[in-house]
Parts: structure tokens; sequence; C-alpha cells
């Protein structure tokens, strides 16, 4: 199984993960994204990770987003892409 | 960043000023000098932008005219002449005038029209009226019942790129209310090959938001949300119809997840929808899913209205103030009915009259409570005020509301606002210490201002309550003296201190603060609860702080009252500040510095003759009735003929000829017609006292 | 995680308002009196938003805009521009520069503040 750990998910960090995702992750099937770390995101951000769920699960892989932080989960919901990730919805 | 910004504005001012003069110095030789030209637009435009935003509102108005004049002769469709430059210098001068006085006077006012009148004349612009376009819409936050909406959010394509994310404008939505977002992705996008993949510009926005939104706020505030991305975005907000069971076909056919024939075909085979819709391929999963999100979202939603909402419908005031002219009157009539009847004393007439007297008690509560507002609609308002405020002056506040559920008659509502927002805004400036100085007295940091609401004993108090330095006692009697209010031997209690305050131009800021009012004291905060029939009265601790409180009727269009009778004509006095009648025999009176006094409990209360005070004919009988009255921490008497007896009564405002007459609030309508005068007794006591 | 946002504009009392009303509600602050200052004082620093005149000597505010845009590292850089009435025509110039909300000079520090709200 293959494990992302990004810091930050804004718009500036989009092709450093979109290389990463590619050349790492992009065949290994299951892929884990451990959020814990992330200090900023934007839309972008979160677009994207909605975007590679998306790719996972149209090749039948699996994206599991793990230590997402409230914050984190509140912007997923504000941008209702909670259910789209696999998160659950807080408050 | 502490030093004051009106401070560094007139200094750049000056500059620009300056500037300015040596362009038109220049210019008056060589009136096309381009550079020069630019140099006396960028010092009316940079004044300009800078006065409105330290609060020179009156100086920014003028300088855009000058601006507007100076950017024609930039352009070059205007050239300068000796006239052009005269005036332009009679306008500096008047600026440096502007920047000296603030708010302006009348005068420097008018001279503003004046040269204004005269450059839109050179520039041939169409004259205006207000500045107000210069500021930015602040639009009205207006409050309307709980409804649900449905907006829908395409951001641009581009929006990522353009530095616009869409978190801050959902944070800002999401605070008006519940809300349930879902995106919905472009379905164009394909995952089949990597390459397909790698073809998505992740920098690109993909996906459009439908919200769902039950909200309080208006119109114009969700609009507010959207104020920069409206030109670019498509926003469109429909309102749902609460009471519409929202079936999951519908918003899968709503969110474009599946189209009508589709839905029709798999309605006509029936149970659990859901997995239908999504096992025949016809929606896909998670649009099934979203859909069931909304669904339990909308529920949820239409259940708490359900719960807390029972049918209303809007009426205009003015039927509401008709109706309560008729009730008055009925209860009026049923006053005198009621004297009737007793003194007929007929028993069937007098069950007639209790009982119509019950009626239109009851009626009259009805129609109050009508019109009852809860004060927590001011509330709100407030609570901008304290926190804008504590962050001007650097103090540290929490702001509590008590009783916002409290009801008032609309009209007072109305006048309250003014009144409050000066006591708590002379607790913030005044009260409230700064946060090292409360540090350094062992308080906490941050300060509380409490402001409740309450019902007491048929009326309604208000307190605003500080836990500030409270009041200087001495400072207060000091300036008391100085103004003459009371004299350096008057012995008085702290509290009886204190009240002086409310008196007319007493104000205890040392320098004018901007905050607190321009000087204003707090007799304006007297004279509004006065004007409302109600009493200010306040307690303050030394270093503990301050509480005023303010106690209020429950309406001002209906009053109880005490009917009584001189020389033949009729006065009302309001009951809630009637304490007793006496008998009072002229030999008892007696006279001290003008002022008769009668004995009352031992005590002697400075009287009023409505005889005299009205110069009404006829003389006094030998024994008067002396109605004994308490306004606020005042006891005085009011001596009439003939003491009538209680009645309701609907007070009227009086026509343009009274209402130069003191001692006077209103007037009433009798059951025969005749007219009787409601005294203001707090206007008729500090008469004497004067 | 406090965000940054630059302030340019060549009026000294601007600059205070407006930098003591984004202070005030937890921003850090970075001022500039014109485009060339704007772009020696920001150098390496990540900015979350920028809040810039449009009439300055040196470099005025597009130019600036057009500039910091070209960089990569402020490429998506949200940028608000504070202007007059009598620069309305400038907009169109804005935009294409890369800039996106306006907000027109004078106007009270919470329409500023719910502004950035907005867009940082």
């Amino acid at each position: 199984m293959n494990e992302m750990k990004p810091t930050s998910l804004t718009i500036y960090d989009l092709d450093a993960l979109q290389n990463q995702y590619i050349m790492e992750s992009y065949w290994s099937g299951a892929l884990v994204i451990n959020l814990a770390l992330i200090e900023e995101f934007d839309s972008a951000g979160l677009q994207w990770l909605t975007l590679v769920k998306k790719n996972q699960q149209a090749r039948g892989h699996s994206l599991t987003l793990s230590d997402v932080g409230d914050d984190l989960k509140n912007a997923m919901a504000l941008l209702g892409m909670h259910s789209l990730l696999g998160v659950a919805h807080v408050n | 960043m502490s030093i004051d910004p009106v401070i560094i504005f007139k200094e750049e001012a000056y500059e620009h000023l300056e500037n300015l003069e040596n362009a038109l110095l220049v210019l008056e030789e060589s009136p096309r000098d381009a550079e020069q030209i630019a140099a006396a637009f960028r010092a009316m435009h940079t004044i300009k932008g800078s006065a409105g935003m330290v609060g020179f509102d009156h100086l920014s108005y003028f300088t855009h005219h000058i601006e507007s004049f100076f950017e024609r002769v930039r352009s070059g469709e205007l050239m300068l002449n000796d006239e052009h430059i005269r005036a332009t210098l009679l306008a500096k001068d008047h600026i440096e005038l502007l920047l000296e006085k603030t708010p302006p006077s009348k005068e420097s006012m008018a001279v503003s029209e004046t040269l204004i009148q005269q450059f839109r004349r050179w520039a041939d612009l169409p004259t205006e009226g207000s500045p107000a376009k210069s500021t930015a819409a602040t639009s009205a936050n207006t409050e309307t019942e709980q409804r649900i909406l449905k907006i829908t959010i395409k951001p641009s394509k581009e929006c990522f790129k353009d530095g616009f994310d869409l978190l801050p404008v959902m944070r800002e939505l999401s605070a008006l209310g519940s809300c349930h977002s879902s995106a919905h992705f472009n379905k164009t996008l394909t995952f089949d090959s990597a390459d397909d993949y790698r073809d998505i510009d992740i920098f690109d926005c993909h996906f459009f938001l439908t919200v769902l939104l039950a909200t309080e706020a208006s119109q114009s505030s969700i609009d507010d949300v959207f104020l920069f991305v409206a030109d670019d975005w498509s926003i469109s907000t429909e309102e749902l119809d609460p009471d519409e069971a929202y079936r999951l076909g519908d918003l899968l056919l709503a969110e474009g997840a599946i189209n009508q024939q589709q839905l029709d075909s798999i309605l006509q085979q029936q149970p659990k929808l859901g997995e239908v819709l999504s096992g025949s391929g016809a929606a896909a999963q998670e649009d099934v899913e979203q859909a069931l999100e909304q669904q339990k979202f909308l529920r949820s939603q239409q259940e708490t209205q359900q719960s807390r909402s029972v049918p209303s419908i809007k009426v205009p005031q003015p039927k509401l103030d008709a109706l309560m002219d008729k009730v008055g009157e009925l209860v009026t009539l049923q006053s005198f009915l009621e004297q009737k009847a007793r003194e007929l004393n007929d028993e069937g007439l007098n069950t007639i009259a209790e009982t119509l007297m019950q009626l239109s008690s009851d009626l009259r509560e009805t129609v109050f409570d009508i019109r009852m507002l809860p004060i927590g609609t001011l509330f709100g308002r407030f609570r901008r005020v304290v926190r804008d405020l504590s962050h001007e002056l650097g103090k540290n506040i929490q702001f509590v509301t008590e009783g916002a559920e409290t009801e008032l008659d609309k009209v007072m509502l109305d006048k309250l606002g003014d009144p409050l927002i000066h006591l708590l805004r002379n607790s913030l400036d005044h009260g409230i210490e700064k946060p090292e100085q409360r540090a350094a007295n062992g308080k906490p940091e941050q300060a509380t201002i409490t402001l409740s609401a309450a019902h007491n004993q048929g009326q309604i108090l208000i307190k605003v309550k500080d836990d500030g330095a409270g009041i200087n006692t001495q400072k207060v009697r000091q300036k008391a003296i100085e103004k003459g209010l009371i004299s350096a031997t008057d012995e008085l209690t702290e509290n009886q201190i204190h009240q002086l305050i409310f008196e007319a131009g007493f104000s205890t800021a040392d320098k004018v603060s901007d905050v607190s009012g321009r000087g204003v004291g707090m007799d304006v905060v007297r004279t509004s609860i006065d004007s409302l029939q109600g009493k200010v009265h306040i307690k303050s601790d030394a270093g503990l702080g301050t509480e005023i409180q303010i106690l209020l009727p429950m309406t001002l269009a209906i009053i109880d009252g005490l009917l009584v009778n001189v020389a033949g004509e009729s006065f009302v006095i309001p009951l809630n500040i009637v304490n007793e009648c006496i008998e009072t025999y002229a030999s008892e009176k007696c006279v001290e510095r003008d002022t008769t006094l009668v004995k009352h409990r031992g005590a002697l209360v400075p009287c009023v003759s409505l005889r005299k005070m009205f110069s009404l004919a006829g003389t006094a009988p030998a024994i008067e009735q002396s109605v004994i009255v308490k306004v606020g921490e005042e006891t005085g008497a009011i001596t009439v003929d003939e003491v009538v007896g209680q009645f309701q009564t609907v007070i009227k405002s009086l026509g343009q000829l009274y209402r130069g007459v003191s001692g006077v609030m209103g007037a009433t309508v009798l059951g025969d017609g005749s007219i009787a005068m409601v005294l203001d007794v707090s206007e008729l006591l500090e008469s004497i006292q004067s | 995680m406090s965000k940054t946002i630059l302030v340019v504009d060549d009026s000294a009392s601007v600059r205070q308002v407006v930098s003591m009303s984004l202070k005030s509600q937890g921003y850090q602050v970075i001022d500039a009196v014109d485009g060339m200052d704007a772009l020696k004082k920001i150098e390496g620093q990540k900015i979350n938003l920028i809040v810039s005149d449009v009439n300055m000597p040196n470099m005025d505010g597009i130019t600036f805009v057009k500039t910091l845009k070209a960089k990569p590292e402020y490429r998506f850089t949200p940028v608000l521009m504070l202007t007059t009435e009598s620069e309305e025509s400038k907009k169109a110039e804005g935009k294409a520069a890369g800039a996106k909300a306006w907000l027109v000079k004078p106007f009270k520090p919470d329409v500023l503040l719910s502004a950035v709200a907005k867009l940082a």
C-alpha cells in the first residue's frame, strides 16, 4: 500500500502533489493520503483530493484519507465534497 | 501603529496642499504644463481618498468635485484660465479650514457648495445631490422570516488561478444560517486512462455547488456574500417551498442527474427509489447519495420550522394604529359607562358594565400584544457598536445580553435605540478601563458590559451594567459645582451626586471625546427616556462598576390615569406616578423662596397649583385636593379642586398649537366628547424647582 | 495561522487606517508606498492577499499587479484594488492585469474587512 503525507494542500502545492501521485502512486493500487500534517489548504487543494478519489475509484482502486482534522472536515462539508471523499460530516 | 491616523492624514493633506499651491503658481504662467496639472490632480485625488477614510466626509465630498474638474483639465477637455486658478486657490484655503474644523460649520458647508457649483459649471457636469455614491453600499441586514433557499454556485473555470478561493465565500454564506452543500463535478471528466487523468487541468475549477440554506437573512445580505464574484460566477437563488415533500427523484431531476423520462419510467417500477435509480444506472451512485443527504437536510429543516412557526400574516402599521385608536375609544367609553352604571345603581346595568370592562381590557391586552416586538431586535445593532468601539479604543470587552425575548411596544423600541447606544458608548469610553489598568487593579483584563431587559411589576426594566471604574464622585461633585447645578455647601449623598450626571449640560468627560458623542452628556439620555414616560437611575461603586437602570411603561398609547378637575377643566395624571391623594387646607400651605409647600407625612413637599400654572379662572375652594406624585427620586404635590377617579385613557399627541405648552404631554377625549389634558408631571415639577 | 496581507498605497493615512483595521482582525500586514517598494519588501515572503491602490508614483497599481503576477510564487495571489470613482475606466485594464476585486475609496473599515474576509 502506498501512502502520501503532504504538509500543505493549496494551489501552490498542486504541481508537486500531482507529480508525486502520478510518478509514485498512480499504478500501485490502494492509496492512503495522511492529512495529519496539513497546515494550509484551499478549494483547489480539496478539489485535487476529490479528483484523485474519482480517478482511483474509476480504476477500481481505493483512496483512503486518514487523520483528517476538524478544520479540514468542515471545509470539505462546506464545499459539499465530504460524501464524495467518504469523510463523515462533523457537527 | 499607535499614531492617530487623523494626525497623519492632516500632515499629508498639508503637504499635498503645498504641492497644489506650487503647481498653481507654475500654471499661472504656463497653464498647459502637463506635469503640474497632474500634480494638482494628484493632490486633490489623494486628499479625497484619504479624507473619507479618516472621517472627514465633507472634505472628501468637496475635494471630489475639484478633482473631477482637474480630471477634465488633465484629459485635455478643459483649458485652465486665470479664473480657474484663482478659484482653486480659494478652494485650497477652504480645504485648510475644513481640515481644522470638524465637523464643518453650516457656513463653511455653504462655502463648499458655492465653490462646488462653480467647478461643476466649468467641468460642465450636471448638478447632483449627495456624495453618498462614493461609499460602497453597506446593505441593510433586514431580517425576515426563515426561508429555505437553494443556491447554485457555478464558479468561473479560472477562479482558482485568479486567486479566488471558494472557502471564504462558503464560510460567510454558512454563517447566515444552517447550510448543506453538495459538489457536482463536471460529467465530462473521464478517468478511463492515465492520459485522461493527465489531461485534467488541476488548476481549473471542475465543479459547481448546490447549497441548501435555511436562513432568516435578507436577499441583500446573501448578495453581499457574492460581492466580488458576481461578475464572473453564475449564482442563482431559488426559494424552496417549505411545505413540499422533496422526493428523491425530484431532487435528482433538479440537479440534472437524471432526465424526466428516466424518472417517469423508474417511478412506475415503484419501491426503494434510491436503489432502483442507481441500480438501473440512470443516476450515478454519488448523485443519489448526495440527493439523499439533501433530502435529509430538508426534512430536518422542515421539522424544526414546523415545530416553531405558526402561520402569520403581515399587516401594515397604520392599520394596527387605527385598531389601537378604536380600542382606546372603546376603553374610554367603557370607563364612562361604568361610572354611569355606578351612579344609576342599576344592578343589571352594573353587570353589563363589568362584563364589558373585562372584555375591553382583554381586547386591549390583545392589541398591545400585537404591537409588541422583542427587544432582541435592537441587540444585534449594539453588538456591532460594542465590537467596533472596543477595537477603536483598544479595550477588551465581553458584551453580554440578557432577556432578548422581552417584548416592548414597537414605537418605544424605535425610540430606545439611540439612548441605549449612548449609554453603551459611555460605558465603553469612560467606564471601562484599558486592559493594562485593569490588570494593575487586579481585575480581569476582559471587561464585561451587560445589557439586560426584564419585566418588573408591570413595567420594563432595562439595565446597562459594566464592571469598569465606576463614577468618580468627587469629580462629578466638583463639576456640578462649577456648572452651578449645586452649591459647594450642599450636603448630598453619593447616590444623589451620581444622579447629577443626567442634568442638562453636564458632561463628565474631561476632554470632548468623539466616542461618547461630541460632548453631549447624559441629559440627552434622560430627555429621551422622559419622553417615553420612563425613569432612569444610576448606581455606581467606585472601582467596581456602574449600573444604569431604565424603567419604562409597557406602552405609550394607553395609560391608567387619575382624572382631576380644576375650574371646570379636566386633567389626567398618569396613575403610575401617583402615590396618594390628600386634602389640603389653604391654611396648611406655606411658601418658601417662591415655592408653595404642603405638609405630607411630616415632610414639606413642593407643590404645583394647576390653577396658577395654567392661569385658570375662579378661586380655589377652601379645601383643595393634593395628589402626591413621585417622579424618579423626586416627590411633589399637584393641587387641584377635585379628584374624579381612576380610568384608562388613550393619549393622543397634541396638535402643533399646543406642542410648546410645558407640563402637558398629550390630550385625551373623554366619554362626553370633551377634552382633558394629560399632564407631564416631571416637567411640572421641574418648573417649580427652577 | 495568521494570514499575511500586503498593503500598497502612497497615502500614509490610508495605509495606516487599512493596516490598523486588518491588524485588529489578526492579519499580518506588510505595507509599501508604491509598486517598487512593494516588490522589494515582499521578496521571498508568502502573501495571502494584496490590497493595492491604483494611482501611485514610481510604479502604479496596475503595472505592479502585472509584474507580480508574472512571478510564479505570486501567480495565484488574489488582488483587491482600491480605486476612486474617477478611475472606474481602469477596471478593465486592472482585470486584464490580474486584479479581481475592487473597492471604491473612501470606504469604511468594516467594508474593507468584509471584502478581505471574502478573499483571504
